[in-house]
């Protein structure tokens, strides 16, 4: 999926680890929150990545990122200028990936049924260096992700891909921390056995 | 690489890697880019509007920007932050002076500029008249932008002056350089360079229209105006259709305008539509200009293209090793430099490999590539 796919015997270059800061002309000081309002060159530098990986953690597909990653750089464009704090701009940006990532999984939910949709294989979300068999589980994750409402599905990929608290869940998903528990008990009958998640 | 007792979601999500490499971060901000101009670049109703929006917007934007006209000699501070520009009396000959430091010079009476949406990382500004000279202060991350009729000038730290000729806008710089984009055009101009960027004389102009504009001739307008197709397989690539874009384009005989942003468009939509071989030329083509703002990525994702996809590490290694000249020392170049590791693997060069792997240590330590080829090279014994 990635470029790293001819090397050597001895050496298999992968992609660093996710991260806000590590994109071609990155900048930004050991990935540190800003203590001023950056522009949006700055903000795109520092912060594509994480919204790419946020993104395909929640889609579960490579190819609709790049427009997440588009429209969420498009708002933040609009929207720089309203933001008082720059240390929040993270959780912002975080904020809008979810509901435009949110946005097209409810489209893509209406789509594939109906035959228009792509298909769902999740094979371009592994990491070369991953072993099958856990490219088979990354696989079945999403399968079965893919099952879920949206909402239910954001959550858990929220709470346990991404390592959200509850709190930070019910936050970014512009819901009540009781409303986050039921999607996560939803979440979890799908994945009865595959996963094992407190 | 599977560690069974890891629980499993913790091994589903170390599997993970969405494939977020530079190149397609590089897509995405130039369509970003792309975008963001044409919602500037909308016709001037749009955001010109009536007499009275006009009002009401400069009120609020003068208290944003804090638009303070100075110049010479007393009065300078009669016009409050607060005051709506449209109550000021600026005459020619007036400065008018920017927060951030920049200046602008009325050269005309006829001269009308009205700051809008400006933020602090950006400072926009429509002129609707007469003549002025910018000064525009060197503010770090810091975009000033002037808006004239359908055309746009990005600046950064520089001086040019601005004569607002019909829908366009006749640009010429001092100092520094400005880039003018009118619809899917884009010029840069230098020191010493002027343009006349109008589309009015373009369409009158036709296919002459080049002789309008006193800076490199623009292959299109030379070749006459874009036919349906050329406009057709950008449209379609800068919506990520690329499979369509590439199909027009062979449809038109790959006929691609020979400037870097054209030829690095093209060469996204033949690569991203499964046709290495032909983006192989399109990239070749964009480094075929020198030292343009889309070498770097041109010169990465070529070689990446010679090593992963054409088999041809010898070339890669080239274009890895111009890549990481255009760069330098930026994280570009630092993964020019640990994909030259690679294409010095491909060509069974184990000793420059190793060579490389101990470069990428010493200049990046800690960097993304650093543990993989510390093992590396200490399976090579040499590095300790």
């Amino acid at each position: 999926m990635h470029s790293y796919g001819v090397t050597a015997p001895h050496l298999r270059l992968v992609t660093p680890e996710p991260g806000p800061d590590v994109e071609a002309g990155s900048h930004s000081e050991s990935g540190g929150v800003p203590s001023r309002m950056p522009s949006l060159d700055e903000l795109y530098r520092s912060y594509s990545r994480y919204v790419a990986w946020f993104a395909a953690r929640i889609l579960g597909r490579s190819e609709d990122v790049d427009d997440v990653v588009h429209d969420v750089f498009v708002s933040a464009a609009e929207q720089l200028g309203d933001i008082r704090e720059p240390m929040a701009i993270k959780r912002w940006l975080a904020t809008v990936t979810v509901r435009q990532a949110q946005r097209r999984l409810q489209r893509r939910r209406w789509l594939v049924p109906l035959g228009f949709g792509e298909s769902l294989a999740h094979d371009d979300l592994s990491s070369r260096e991953a072993s099958p068999e856990d490219r088979a589980l990354l696989s079945e994750v999403y399968r079965r992700l893919d099952r879920v409402p949206p909402e239910v599905r954001i959550a858990w990929v929220l709470r346990y891909m991404e390592g959200e608290k509850l709190g930070q869940v019910a936050e970014l998903c512009g819901c009540s921390l009781a409303a986050v528990k039921r999607r996560l008990s939803k979440a979890h009958d799908a994945m009865k056995d595959l996963v094992d998640v407190q | 690489m599977s560690n069974n007792n890891q629980p499993a979601v913790e091994r589903a999500r170390n599997a993970f890697d969405p494939g977020w490499t530079p190149e397609r971060s590089a897509s995405v901000r130039a369509r970003l880019a792309r975008t963001l101009q044409q919602r500037k670049s909308r016709p001037i109703w749009h955001w010109v509007g009536s007499a009275a929006a006009a009002a009401v917007l400069l009120v609020g934007v003068a208290a944003a920007v804090r638009l303070v006209p100075s110049g010479e000699g007393a009065g300078e501070r009669d016009h409050s932050a607060a005051a709506p520009l449209a109550q000021q009396e600026i005459h020619p000959g007036r400065t008018v002076r920017f927060e951030d430091g920049s200046l602008v010079e009325l050269l005309d009476p006829a001269t009308s500029i009205l700051p809008r949406d400006s933020k602090p990382a950006s400072v926009r500004v429509v002129q609707t008249g007469g003549a002025a000279m910018y000064r525009v202060a060197k503010v770090p991350y810091q975009a000033f932008t002037v808006l004239v009729g359908v055309v746009t000038i990005q600046v950064r730290g520089t001086v040019f002056r601005v004569v607002p000729v019909r829908r366009g806008a006749h640009v010429s710089v001092h100092e520094g350089r400005v880039a003018v984009v009118m619809g899917t055009q884009e010029r840069e101009l230098g020191p010493g360079e002027s343009g006349l960027f109008d589309p009015d004389a373009d369409a009158l102009a036709g296919a002459s229209s080049s002789a309008q504009t006193e800076v490199a001739p623009n292959p299109n307008a030379a070749s006459g105006r874009p036919s349906a197709v050329d406009l057709g397989w950008r449209e379609m690539a800068r919506k990520g259709d690329y499979k369509g874009a590439y199909g027009l384009l062979k449809e038109s005989g790959m006929k691609v305008a020979d400037t870097p942003a054209e030829l690095m468009l093209a060469a996204d939509a033949a690569r991203l539509s499964g046709h290495p071989g032909e983006a192989a030329v399109l990239l070749e083509s964009v480094l075929r200009h020198g030292a343009s703002p889309q070498a770097g990525v041109a010169a990465f994702t070529l070689g990446r293209l010679y090593l992963d996809k054409l088999g041809r590490p010898a070339q890669a290694a080239t274009a890895f090793a111009l890549c990481r000249q255009l760069a330098g020392g930026g994280a570009l170049g630092e993964m020019a430099l640990a994909r030259s590791v690679d294409a010095q693997l491909g060509l069974g060069n184990q000793s420059e490999a190793k060579r490389l792997a101990e470069e990428y240590l010493r200049s990046y330590p800690n960097g993304s590539y650093a543990s993989r080829l510390r093992s590396f090279a200490q399976e090579q014994g040499a590095h300790p």
